[in-house]
């Protein structure tokens, strides 16, 4: 074999195992995205077309200051 | 120093030694080759198609070397200019403006005492730091408080409230924010302490509404991490630092983007609608007119992720947010004569975000399919050797121009054979159920506290 047989036969067999290590982590990672428990907090941040928007509405210092905990003693 | 001569030198070899490979693989097209692809029209097809993506590889390549070059000049220039007005004299510093560090932290309990400590050692004279904590479930804002008062220099403000997201923090902590100008980070950032001098400069400008930062990876402790090291370097400063030669930088990192206040409050602050809050929010101040430009010296250090299956989550988000964020202002895509200079980066962004990966994936899996059935396998390997010494004369430019460790130029290797190719099937998968409309969270990476 000469070098550029070998060249391209090592490419060709360490893309085929990337391609599959690469399909092999996406999967790998939607099951443990499928499988891990989703914490209260975390269900807030879901983009859902019943979940009312915060955005758009500005947040003015007043508002703010009535329901949260300030804290620079 | 030796050492990194030594690397250089062996990259240089490397490249020899791929452009000697490529003249053997060019002497290997024989007839036989050339009528296989006379004989065979899709082949053809699509190896035409995959060559004009090559070349718009090339293309852009070399275009966003120029670009950041000349940058790369422009600030030279300037660093020349302040050096020469001389050392800062009291009336100088006096006349700074103020600067507010917005600090927004999630369950971050285990690096929220570094983070804050990096962020009262910061050279400058007027500011504050601002933590808003987002309703953590951990001791987050027990340990933020505990760096109440631990510093003469500037006043930290720790807020808590009802948790809301990423953009809902930040939002909360302009509100709040003292200064005309706004530092947004994330909490798990170490900023080089430089930053607010380095940033604040570039607002003398009133037509400048923000600057983006310049992101490196803290954690270079496995080969995962030190291929991001170097995707940082190559990637993303280097089109930044383009994309600010024309004053349109299109997304200002999360860990660290500073802007007017103004500006914020012009476009409303982030919105809550994408995944990345941070490219909706830049794209929302490129529409305003207003001019974003990249400072490569003030760096955030960030802790990025050291497994595939993390780095796959991180991906999978920015790719559906960004997507997220060109849908809002898809509008743009189709009247370029109303978005001006915005239409092409959204294309650009599209490009980047959608074309690229599905072509990177395609020209593998067909020249894969290829050297199985037909037994050529001269196709995949000239496919790979050109993307490789592409890949690795824009890392070793990158690298030196960055003042970066050299050895990150070894790894550009193996960013094109195992981690481009691993990053570009997530991007597409995030593509598809993107459009498929499929749920996603927000996914908060684990930290390990090793900034």
């Amino acid at each position: 074999m000469d070098l550029v047989s070998i060249f391209s036969s090592i490419v060709l067999v360490t893309t085929i195992a990337t391609l599959v290590l690469a399909l092999a982590a996406y999967f790998a990672y939607k099951l443990r995205e499928w499988r891990k428990p989703k914490p209260a907090a975390e269900n807030k941040t879901h983009i859902d077309e019943t979940f009312e928007p915060i955005f758009l509405k500005r947040h003015m210092l007043s508002d703010l200051l009535h329901d949260e905990h300030v804290d620079n003693s | 120093m030796k050492g990194n001569f030594r690397i250089l030198l062996a990259a240089l070899f490397a490249v020899a030694f791929a452009a000697y490979l490529l003249y053997r693989l060019l002497q290997s097209w024989n007839s036989h080759l050339t009528d296989f692809l006379k004989d065979n029209s899709f082949v053809t097809m699509i190896t035409g198609y995959l060559t004009v993506f090559l070349a718009i590889l090339v293309i852009r390549y070399f275009i966003l070397m120029i670009f950041s070059y000349l940058e790369h000049l422009d600030n030279i220039k300037q660093y020349e200019l302040e050096r020469a007005k001389g050392e800062p004299t009291p009336k100088s510093e006096e006349k700074l403006p103020f600067i507010t560090i917005v600090v927004p932290a999630y369950n971050e309990g285990l690096i929220i005492k570094t983070a804050i400590g990096s962020l009262l050692e910061l050279d400058y004279p007027h500011y504050e730091v601002l933590v808003v904590d987002d309703g953590s479930t951990d001791d987050t804002y027990e340990r933020a408080q505990e760096m109440i008062n631990t510093s003469d220099k500037c006043i930290v403000t720790v807020i808590t409230k009802a948790n809301g997201g990423k953009a809902n923090a930040l939002n909360t902590g302009m509100a709040h924010a003292k200064g005309d100008f706004i530092l947004n980070m994330d909490g798990d950032s170490r900023l080089s302490s430089n930053t607010l001098r380095d940033c604040i400069r570039h607002f003398d400008d009133p037509k400048i509404g923000a600057v983006a930062g310049n992101v490196k990876v803290a954690n270079r402790d496995n080969v995962i991490t030190q291929v991001q090291a170097l995707e940082y370097v190559e990637g993303l400063a280097l089109s930044r630092k383009a994309q600010s030669y024309t004053r349109s930088v299109n997304i200002i990192p999360g860990p660290l983007g500073m802007f007017r206040k103004n500006a914020l409050w012009q476009v409303r602050g982030y919105d809550d609608d994408t995944f990345a809050e941070d490219c909706d929010l830049t794209l929302k101040l490129l529409f305003e007119g207003w001019h974003i430009v990249y400072e490569p010296r003030a760096i955030a250090w960030v802790e990025s992720p050291s497994r595939m299956i993390d780095l796959l989550k991180q991906r999978y988000r920015w790719t559906r947010g960004i997507l997220q964020a060109i849908r809002k202002h898809s509008w743009s895509l189709w009247k370029p004569h109303k978005a001006g200079v915005n239409g092409y980066i959204l294309w650009y962004m599209l490009f980047e975000g959608v074309l690229w990966p599905i072509s990177n994936v395609m020209g593998n899996v067909f020249f894969i399919w290829v050297g199985i059935k037909y037994g050529v396998t001269l196709l995949l390997a000239f496919w790979w050797l050109q993307l490789s010494i592409l890949d690795v004369v824009a890392a070793a430019y990158c690298v030196i121009v960055e003042k970066e460790d050299t050895i990150l130029i070894a790894y550009a290797l193996l960013f094109r054979v195992f981690y481009l190719l691993v990053v570009d099937v997530a991007k597409i998968f995030a593509s598809v159920e993107e459009l498929a409309g499929t749920k996603m969270s927000w996914g908060k990476l684990e930290r390990e506290g090793k900034l």
